[in-house]
């Protein structure tokens, strides 16, 4: 299917095309980078 | 050629509608994160998840709790024993609840940064710090017990603090800058680190270079903290019990039947355990010297002082308890009640000079049953002295002469 023709159609429909495009970037981006870092060098105690 | 700013146009529309889409869809899991904190923040105290231990987001709405206290410790708030305190005081027996901080190795450096990345949150709040000697018995602690135990965000938190002195964050970060490990990766953190630690007006203008930066680095840790707290406390174990939190007020303990019991539990765990006795490596007396030598020369006095001196700064009201020393482990290797005695002494001047309530269990440095094992680990019997002190410290009960010693807690 000719996306183009079809967006010159619905224009409303090629927007939220456009916005979902955006979205999964930022979505993207978040998930790539966006999750906390606690990590720490290890250690192993050794007295229990 | 007409197409292109319509095309520009479009794009920016659509751009700046998911950016706004990706803001609401924050702010609403912001609020979802903190919604599910306040709600299930009981639930956590028991659990030593990396959100609660390296992050900020529960610590502080620990602290903002008037009927919860938060303890800071080391191991000796792992081990299962009856009788422990987070266990004791789950369902607010006496009106508040424990909310226990620090894992193995947490010793006075990683005090220091959890408290420190409270900030103002410390104000006026009373919190209870329970020190393991063993962390003063050696020149330096191992440095793998901060490294793990360290957080880049809890220090980022102290470091841009405007609650704190520059010059106790400047003596902070002359500590933390002995352990370029945990500032490995970030390099915001290294750089500001190393700029507090030098002082000087080179690195204040560098500092002021940085702020912006700095903070806005920091708000996306805060909120990443958040997030990942939600997420711990997402786990179906964290679901609100059947009876939700309900601090009970006004009512007193049976402490002296209670005595009984913690007593009978530790007894019958040393007759099944049946430790033996340490080998004796050194006449009595003969190693007293080196011992209090190197006491003396303990790291863990000057990490100790800062933590002092950051609650001091930030108004927090702590009670410190101390567990004893080992005695028969300390008499094997040839320290006597003398070279035993100074570090008690040494910790009471110290906490004294900042005017903060102590209790040390002195007197107990030769009960078999007052550990759970022969290193700083409280048994049930440990536990009940903690728990009864901590229970008078919460209810302003603590007399002068308790402060001191243990004798006036026995039933």
């Amino acid at each position: 299917m000719d996306l183009d023709a079809l967006f010159a159609k619905r224009p409303l429909l090629k927007r939220a095309a456009l916005v979902l495009y955006y979205l999964a970037i930022i979505l993207t981006l978040v998930l790539m980078y966006g999750r906390g870092d606690f990590s720490t060098p290890p250690f192993v105690y050794q007295e229990f | 050629m007409n197409a292109e700013p319509h095309s520009g146009r479009l794009n920016l529309f659509a751009c700046g509608t998911a950016l706004a889409v990706s803001f609401l869809a924050v702010a609403g899991g912001f609020r979802w994160a903190v919604d599910k904190q306040e709600r299930l923040l009981h639930s956590a105290a028991p659990d030593f998840c990396d959100a609660k231990l390296h992050g900020v987001a529960l610590i502080r709405e620990a602290l903002s709790r008037p009927d919860t206290l938060v303890l800071f410790g080391s191991s000796e708030l792992i081990p299962n024993v009856p009788f422990k305190g987070v266990d004791f005081f789950a369902e607010a027996p006496t009106g508040f609840s424990i909310f226990p901080v620090g894992k193995a190795g947490t010793s006075a450096l990683s005090v220091l940064q959890k408290l420190g990345s409270a900030g103002t949150e410390l104000a006026g709040k009373k919190v209870v710090i329970s020190l393991s000697p063993s962390f003063f018995l050696a020149e330096e602690v191992d440095s793998k017990y901060f490294e793990g135990n360290s957080s880049k965000l809890q220090l980022k938190e102290l470091l841009w603090s405007e609650k704190f002195s520059d010059a106790l964050k400047q003596d902070v970060a002359r500590a933390m800058v002995k352990y370029p490990k945990v500032l490995e990766g970030e390099w915001i953190l290294e750089v500001a680190m190393d700029a507090v630690a030098e002082g000087g007006y080179l690195n204040r203008i560098l500092l002021g270079v940085l702020k912006p930066y700095a903070m806005l680095d920091l708000s996306v840790g805060r909120l990443q903290d958040h997030f990942e707290a939600a997420f711990a406390l997402n786990d179906p174990s964290y679901l609100p019990a059947a009876n939700p939190f309900k601090v009970k007020r006004g009512r007193s303990l049976n402490w002296d039947d209670l005595f009984r019991k913690a007593e009978q539990h530790s007894t019958a765990l040393a007759a099944k355990s049946a430790r033996r006795a340490p080998n004796v490596t050194r006449a009595r007396g003969t190693w007293d010297k080196q011992f209090m030598a190197s006491l003396r020369k303990a790291q863990e006095w000057r990490d100790f002082e800062l933590v002092l001196r950051l609650m001091k700064e930030a108004g927090a009201k702590p009670l410190v308890l101390s567990m004893p020393l080992h005695a028969d482990v300390l008499e094997a290797q040839g320290v006597s009640a003398v070279g035993r005695e100074e570090y008690g002494t040494r910790l009471q001047q110290l906490v004294g000079k900042y005017g903060v309530p102590f209790v040390y269990f002195r007197d107990h440095e030769s009960d078999p049953v007052f550990f759970v094992d022969q290193h700083d680990h409280i048994g049930s019997k440990g536990w009940w002295y903690y728990n009864k002190v901590i229970d008078d410290f919460y209810h302003d009960r603590l007399r002068p002469k308790q402060v001191t010693a243990k004798s006036e807690l026995i039933p």
